[in-house]
């Protein structure tokens, strides 16, 4: 019945509207519209906070993130259609947070866990696996900016420009700190690439 | 391997370490209450400063027994009396 009312009165209904419309719904006298808001990108917040605190303090740490961004709200830029930028920047405030107080350090756990055997269905696991090594070894080696940067993109599947906002950097920073982080992998990879080339001659 | 193509398995393997699994439907839901609990209590809020003003100007002796038992409901009741939920 609401909904045929909002389409009547040519106002989106909260499934469909933008996050940013959302926003300012909850900001201007419907603070549940809020609530679509989280439900779009719980998953994706979980899997960020679970990759770089683990599984468990993730699930401690969503409420937090819903909290911190409700009672920020008032702040969000409805020009952004999109909320993930800002919420991932939400989440990694309550990240920085959580690892001073747990002295965990600022390592992603993910990059910490041995992957056992993410390529099933590659015949050439041995080598995939020692890839894998390679590839983590490198990631942990590069500074923490450009990794972060690095990470938003690959793990988060957000843009350069996106990471930047998350960052508070402008985007063209984002973009050098990508460029260089993959130039850094390609340089070991392609140096690990032709050691084991030599060994094998 | 060179360039792009090196690129693309960096990517494909650091995607690959970074999977997690989804998580608990309970987890989701219980980060959910908890927004919804700040939500009620905001709402709330804002029904008492207007009923507190009502209440001023027109004397409404009944309204504060109201908040009180409103203040005491639980997530799940706050969110059923702001006709939401999940």
């Amino acid at each position: 019945m609401a909904d045929v009312g909002l389409a009547r009165s040519g106002v989106e209904p909260d499934d469909v509207a933008p996050d940013g419309v959302l926003i300012e719904r909850s900001a201007r006298g419907r603070p549940d519209a809020f609530v679509e808001v989280a439900r779009r990108h719980e998953v994706a917040m979980h899997g960020y906070l679970a990759r770089r605190a683990g599984r468990q303090a993730a699930d401690d740490l969503l409420a937090e993130v819903w909290l911190r961004a409700f009672a920020a709200r008032g702040g969000y830029d409805t020009r952004y259609a999109d909320a993930r930028p800002w919420l991932y920047g939400i989440a990694r405030n309550v990240l920085r947070e959580h690892w001073r107080t747990t002295s965990a350090g600022d390592e992603p756990t993910a990059l910490d866990e041995t992957r056992v055997d993410p390529w099933a269905g590659i015949d050439d696991r041995l080598d995939s696996a020692e890839r894998a090594k390679a590839v983590v070894s490198a990631v942990r080696a590069l500074p923490t900016a450009e990794r972060e940067v690095l990470l938003l993109v690959a793990w988060e599947q957000l843009t350069p420009a996106e990471a930047a906002k998350v960052l508070g950097v402008p985007p063209g920073t984002a973009r050098s700190r990508l460029h260089r982080a993959r130039a850094t992998l390609r340089q070991v990879l392609s140096e690990r690439d032709g050691d084991q080339a030599g060994e094998s001659i | 391997m060179r360039g792009e193509s090196a690129d693309a398995v960096t990517s494909e393997v650091l995607r690959a370490i970074g999977a997690t699994r989804p998580p608990e439907p309970g987890v989701l839901a219980d980060a959910r209450e908890a927004l919804w609990s700040m939500i009620a209590s905001e709402m709330l809020g804002a029904g008492s400063e207007s009923a507190a003003s009502r209440g001023a100007a027109g004397g409404e002796g009944g309204r504060a027994t109201t908040r009180r038992r409103e203040a005491g409901r639980t997530p799940d009741e706050h969110k059923r009396a702001l006709g939401g939920g999940d």
